[in-house]
């Protein structure tokens, strides 16, 4: 059941954002019940509101996890690029989650600035996890210019609609038997996650579903136990669809059987 | 009489800083930051040699929760 990213060998399949919990408590606890190996974290201007800061790191530092910066808000390579090369400092890892947002409404990534920005942080060491559409030309670019993981949207970020587009995904699965998928971001409930890890899918990245839950800290869980179901499932080999009914029960020896 | 601005706000100097002297005024005690000037990175270990000038655009950044 494990898997590999970036040379680290891992058994969790769920990535954990670390936003938007009612209280950095229940973010910990979030993180317990989860049992993630990988939690997303960003960079912004010291505040007051005790989200920020020392209070947020010193919750994060009780957690054997690994850190994975994001450049959420940036809107071109630019930004993005400077934002990464401060999260590097400032974590001291060399991952980064690449966000290069291109419209406001639909927080879609921007695929011209994304794929650039992913060229030239590869070519300066960085190991880029994209946050992409699922369109297949533009994962092919992102491997192209080093990308080693893709993250395909499932739906715009925090919908909770969960996966828009199987057949994408499907396909990108298909194209790219080798290379870790995440999906990242729109899932809304453990079966959207469940259902990306029933396609091949080596793991979900996930916030909002979590923290804004009634319950984040049984939520977390929930999805850890749908993420691990897919994920058995798939290995496993699911049942492939057929449009005829085929009876499960013998027909030898059915009783009332007249010829 | 030098003007920055610092996390969007804007801020006079009565004289040229380093990067260095700027982030022991300004940057919270015992926390984690970076450091970017107009939109460039600047690393830790150019601070000493960094002045600061007229018209800088300054952000200091720390860890935050994020998705």
């Amino acid at each position: 059941m494990t898997w590999e990213l970036d040379g680290n060998t891992f058994e969790s399949h769920l990535l954990l954002g670390t936003a938007r919990y009612p209280s950095l408590t229940t973010m910990s606890d979030a993180i317990t019940a989860s049992d993630t190996e990988i939690i997303t974290v960003s960079l912004r201007r010291e505040s007051s509101n005790g989200q920020f800061g020392e209070a947020f790191w010193n919750h994060i530092k009780q957690h054997d996890v690994h850190i994975l910066p994001n450049t959420a808000g940036c809107m071109s390579a630019k930004e993005a690029i400077t934002t990464a090369l401060m999260a590097r400092e400032v974590f001291d890892t060399h991952w980064i989650k690449l966000e290069v947002i291109g419209n406001d409404h639909t927080l879609q990534p921007n695929p011209f600035e994304l794929v650039s920005a992913a060229e030239e942080l590869s070519r300066q060491g960085f190991a880029v996890f994209p946050y992409t559409t699922d369109d297949l030309i533009v994962c092919e670019k992102l491997m192209e210019v080093g990308c080693h993981v893709l993250m395909p949207w499932g739906a715009p970020i925090g919908s909770g609609k969960g996966l828009m587009n199987p057949y994408a995904l499907r396909t990108l699965r298909s194209h790219f038997p080798n290379v870790p998928l995440i999906v990242d971001a729109g899932i809304g409930a453990p079966s959207h996650a469940c259902q990306a890890m029933e396609l091949g899918f080596d793991g979900i990245l996930l916030n909002t579903a979590v923290a804004q839950a009634n319950d984040p800290v049984a939520m977390a869980a929930a999805f850890k136990h749908a993420i691990e179901a897919g994920r058995t499932g798939y290995q496993a080999g699911i049942l492939p669809e057929q449009d005829f009914a085929q009876a499960s029960t013998p027909e030898l020896g059915k009783p009332f059987w007249h010829e | 009489m030098i003007r920055i601005v610092f996390n969007g706000v804007e801020h006079q100097l009565s004289e040229t800083i380093t990067l260095s002297t700027l982030t022991e005024k300004f940057a919270p005690k015992e926390q984690k930051f970076a450091v970017a000037v107009n939109e460039q990175f600047v690393p830790k270990s150019l601070y000493e040699e960094t002045s600061v000038q007229d018209g800088d655009t300054i952000e200091l950044l720390t860890p935050m929760v994020g998705g």
